[in-house]
């Protein structure tokens, strides 16, 4: 383990480091009005912010922030400031006021005031680049450390932390600002803070802003044991009365609530919104001769996305669908570029019951890490869980661990030094766990010994590169059972092994256990069971089938994981019943009689549209089935949707259902490998600006049920991006929308370098502020009102 | 600060969806209860506020914001102060609008339906016991006024979110394209009077006769 000292603990003076106060308090008492830029009076009037920070260093604060805070590319826009002057000012003004003492300079980096995806649009490669912008200058201009507070999204840390670790060579800390619940108002909790910030290297974590010590306290308790590194404080001086803008807590009594940190051993400490030179003074006076350590952390094993921390102290369940090998629809999926269908299948293990999601995009043809990025992005837009990248291409898993909004699992390394040496460094980098397979150049050894002895080596090996122990999962390597039986065995003795002596995490890709066997689910779920008591608590599974979850489920109860049986009650009641529904249900499957596919369709009745799709394709072809049974059914419901019969809701009820029937249509055809039953390809693009896409969501599901392959691209979607897309994917029709009348422009910028290109399409447009007249005007082919007119007007430009 | 959020209403749902009266189907109306519980469940409602003094010129005392257009300026008309507020249903509801729109569209468009009126009944609970503060003081408020209604600019959005700092207090922030983030979101002007003043009628969707009116289902209204 690297035992470097941290690099906080040697700026301790009487083993404390006390932080300034707020800035932005002072500053309004010096005059600043409500909405004013406060970066701008380091250039104005530098002596009030000089003067600002020396009453704080006498105080006692050791670090002052300068006031830099909004001095972001983003922020600045549109007023006369730039980045650069800013900075060197705000640094000035404080150097100047640190001058003969020994007190630092800290650049201070506040939010950059835009959302990142997938929330907002902002990309994380245009957060790291304005943060670069800030810590490059800011080190240049002479600051001792950065610092990054008031951030309520994990993400946008990170791509702050990435920038300031890979640009300059100070110390960072990281501060987020929690909600008395413990999240962020984006819903990242103190746990996950933790284990990411850590991981990718801060000298410092914290908590700063939005409530007063005392409702902090709890919630820096519980960061204060999630990490090894320095906890930083600084709460605000109570809470904000929002009639007078005044915080509630005078300088003694704040002083007093901050002797509980200093007595948990928390040393890093200053104060925000509120507090004054007094408030330091205050606490330094209160909290020095208080010389109580941090309780020593108990390490474990946490993956995490910022919303969802997965601790590994049982058997948690990875899955295994994300992945191209052997499935020709998820193949299909990544060579059109179709992440919805990814999502999905995201979003179905989710529910299933995986707590991690393995995510493999390699197969022939495909960019591997440009396809990370875009999956990765994908998932984390729908699901929470923590993912595991998995590839043997580094560039593709640094790609991956870069872009996921987390702490990931790599899978995998193995013995071999030339994997080791390029692979363990990137995961030392992003701070990942990883997976250690054990085999090596030589193959996987066919003794328990050989194995265990490559799983040592992996681990010394990653343990004298910097990573923690905890972070090391061993694969030791599932074998076909038909082909080589006394390799089970084998197999289960070095995971006892690895458990037991190693005490490190055993991962097991599962399935492969019972290949070329008959019944195959009683082999896997034995072998299952098996591992999982000799040590296995990462199984890599299918979490979709329900006899691999229930053998997991049963484990739990018996493992005392489960406490009172009861989400093996949960799971399993009710289970009888279902049988026998199922059986009852079956019925005739002719076109439109009430067991027909046309009234499940029109009834929006998912499971039973596939059922019947999968007994129509016994009798009937795909083209037959869509053309005589389905459009004929969702015509029919367009109907009564115009004539004000059905409404919105039932019409996307009905096209969910037919989706079913596509989704089964879609397989078998790809099964046969006989081409495609696409009538045409649309591309739908939310225009440039736009965030809101339901409406153009809606518009998509029902033109797949016409049987269209829809190029789906998203909301804000720059005019290049869709003119690129219709030349390379030569698309004869364009679907626009803008719900915003602030965003019809970049509708209208679309149309117009949709046409200047000379690509021939024609370029529907819809949403709720658009009219028939501005279609026109903006030289729109045609205004589509609904989902429904939309279809009408595909119909006639494909015949 | 925490925003209350005790109940959707049913017929501004059904408003959203596009129902013009006539028959509403058991299973829309069913769906419509069971999502309007898990958007109560999942919004965290907040709201945040800072009362003003208004200057001659419609000036936000301590500030450089003056709202733009006659509309807003008339409801303001004789108010000494003014309340800017900013309310969202915060980051959970759009994530999971986000996400039930790839599994279940049908269920996404009565979510996002649900979570509209949603934020509409977080904004009215602040307003009335704003309302009954102010009434104990012998003042009374206005309606609530937003940017992009009437001929108040839209843009003004913007001023508003800073002077209140709603990325700091209440999670909210705005898109390169000015969208408040989360989008179920809403800021907005109320006018405090020594005077009670006229408000505006209320919509169809508090109307009795809303499933069943013959106007609506021409889609007209009764005029009042």
């Amino acid at each position: 383990m690297a035992d470097k000292v941290n690099r906080l603990d040697k700026l301790m003076k009487n083993g404390f480091l006390f932080l300034d106060g707020a800035m932005g308090t002072m500053l309004q008492k010096a005059g600043l009005k409500l909405g004013e830029r406060p970066e701008a009076i380091c250039i104005e009037k530098p002596e009030i912010i000089t003067d600002i920070h020396r009453q704080y260093v006498e105080a006692g604060s050791q670090i002052v922030y300068a006031n830099t805070f909004g001095a972001n590319r983003h922020k600045l826009e549109g007023t006369c400031l730039e980045v650069d002057k800013v900075i060197e000012a705000a640094v000035k003004c404080a150097k100047k006021a640190v001058e003969g003492t020994d007190a630092m300079v800290a650049l201070d980096i506040g939010p950059i005031g835009e959302l990142l995806e997938p929330s907002g649009t902002l990309s994380f490669e245009s957060a790291y680049d304005i943060f670069k912008e800030m810590v490059v200058i800011g080190e240049k201009a002479g600051c001792d450390i950065i610092v990054f507070e008031t951030m309520t999204d994990l993400y946008e840390v990170k791509a702050g932390l990435l920038a300031a670790k890979e640009n300059t060579s100070l110390p960072v800390i990281c501060t987020m600002t929690f909600e008395e619940n413990g999240r962020t108002f984006t819903g990242c909790s103190v746990e996950a803070m933790a284990a990411v910030l850590e991981g990718l290297g801060a000298d410092g974590v914290g908590i700063n802003c939005s409530l007063g010590p005392d409702e902090i306290f709890p919630i820096a308790k519980r960061l204060a044991m999630a990490t090894t590194l320095p906890v930083v404080v600084k709460a605000n001086a109570g809470l904000p009365d929002p009639i007078t803008n005044t915080y509630d807590i005078t300088a003694d009594k704040f002083a007093e609530s901050m002797k509980q940190y200093a007595e948990i051993g928390i040393r890093v400490m200053g104060g925000c919104c509120g507090t004054t030179p007094e408030y330091i003074k205050e606490v330094v006076k209160a909290v020095l001769p208080i010389k109580n350590e941090r309780a020593k952390v108990e390490r474990k094993t946490v993956l995490c996305s910022p919303s969802k921390v997965v601790t590994v102290d049982g058997v948690r369940v990875i899955g295994e669908r994300i992945n191209p090998t052997g499935k020709k629809r998820f193949q299909q999926a990544l060579r059109e570029g179709d992440m919805a269908y990814i999502a999905e299948r995201a979003i179905e293990q989710a529910e299933a019951g995986a707590d991690i999601l393995d995510v493999n995009v390699g197969m022939p043809g495909i960019n591997e890490k440009e396809m990370m990025i875009k999956v990765v992005k994908t998932i984390q837009s729908v699901c929470d869980l923590p993912l595991q990248i998995d590839s043997s291409d580094p560039k593709a898993i640094e790609a991956g661990l870069r872009i996921f909004n987390g702490k990931a699992i790599v899978n995998s390394v193995n013995g071999e030094d030339e994997k080791i040496n390029k692979i363990l460094p990137i995961v030392k980098k992003y701070g990942a766990s990883v997976i250690g397979l054990a085999m090596d150049e030589n193959g996987i050894p066919d003794t328990a010994e050989k194995r265990i002895a490559i799983a040592e080596r992996i681990l010394d090996k990653a343990m004298s590169m910097g990573i923690n122990k905890e972070d090391v999962f061993i694969d030791c390597l599932t074998l076909t059972v038909s082909a080589q039986q006394e390799q089970a065995v084998e197999t289960l003795k070095a995971v006892r092994y690895v458990k037991e002596k190693l005490g490190l995490h055993n991962v097991l890709g599962v399935s492969n256990i019972s290949f070329g066997l008959p019944a195959r689910e009683y082999i896997t779920t034995n072998f299952l069971t098996q591992a999982m008591y000799a040590g296995l608590d990462l199984p890599i599974i299918n979490p979709n089938q329900q006899a691999v979850m229930d053998a997991v489920c049963s484990y739990r109860v018996l493992s005392g994981e489960d406490v009172n049986s009861e989400k093996y009650i949960e799971r399993f009641s009710g289970r009888t019943e279902q049988k026998v529904v199922q059986t009852t249900e079956k019925k005739s499957n002719g076109a439109d009689s009430e067991t027909g596919i046309g009234y499940a369709v029109s009834k929006g009745l998912k499971e039973e549209t596939a059922r019947l799709t999968k007994e129509l394709l016994k009798e009937k072809t795909e083209l037959e089935i869509i053309n005589e049974l389905l459009i004929p059914a969702l015509d029919r419901v367009g109907e009564r949707y115009e004539k004000q019969e059905i409404f919105l809701p039932q019409l996307i009820n009905s096209a969910a259902a037919s989706c079913e029937a596509f989704e089964v249509i879609k397989k078998s055809i790809l099964a046969k490998g006989t081409g495609s039953v696409s009538k045409g390809k649309i591309i739908l693009a939310t225009v440039k600006g736009d965030i809101h896409d339901i409406g153009k969501n809606i518009v998509k599901v029902i033109l797949e049920n016409y049987g269209y392959q829809v190029i789906d691209l998203g909301r804000d979607v720059p005019p290049e991006t869709v003119v690129e897309t219709a030349i390379k994917e030569d698309v004869k029709l364009v679907g626009l929308s803008a719900l915003m009348t602030t965003t019809l422009n970049s509708m209208k910028e679309t149309v117009d370098m949709l046409r200047a290109s000379g690509h021939e399409c024609k370029i529907v447009v819809g949403g709720a502020v658009l009219t028939e007249e501005y279609a026109k005007m903006i030289g729109a082919d045609c205004y589509a009102k609904d989902a429904k007119a939309t279809v009408d007007f595909a119909k006639e430009v494909f015949g | 600060m925490k925003g209350t959020l005790n109940s959707i209403n049913r017929n501004e749902v059904l408003k959203y969806l596009g129902y013009k009266g006539g028959a509403t189907d058991e299973k829309t109306i069913n769906d419509i209860q069971r999502i309007s519980e898990d958007v109560i469940k999942t919004a965290q409602p907040a709201v945040t506020y800072m009362v003003f003094d208004i200057e001659d010129n419609f000036c936000f005392s301590g500030t450089n914001f003056i709202p733009g257009g006659n509309d807003i300026k008339k409801m303001l008309e004789g108010c000494k102060k003014a309340v800017l507020m900013a309310a969202t249903l915060g980051m959970e509801i759009e994530k999971k609008l986000r996400a039930i729109q790839i599994t279940d569209m049908y269920s996404a468009l009565i979510f996002d339906c649900c979570a509209s009126s949603a934020i509409e009944n977080v904004c009215d609970n602040f307003q009335n016991e704003l309302e009954e503060k102010v009434n104990k003081q012998g003042l009374f408020l206005t309606d609530r006024f937003s940017p992009g209604y009437g001929d108040m600019p839209f843009e003004q959005q913007k001023d508003i979110c800073t002077m209140l700092r709603t990325e700091k207090n209440i999670g909210v922030s705005l898109s390169s394209g000015g969208i408040m983030i989360p989008r179920k979101t809403v800021t907005a002007i109320i006018g405090i009077s020594d005077k009670p003043k006229e408000k505006r009628f209320r919509g169809c969707e508090s109307c009795s006769m809303f499933e069943n009116c013959e106007y609506r289902k021409g889609d007209k209204s009764c005029g009042r």
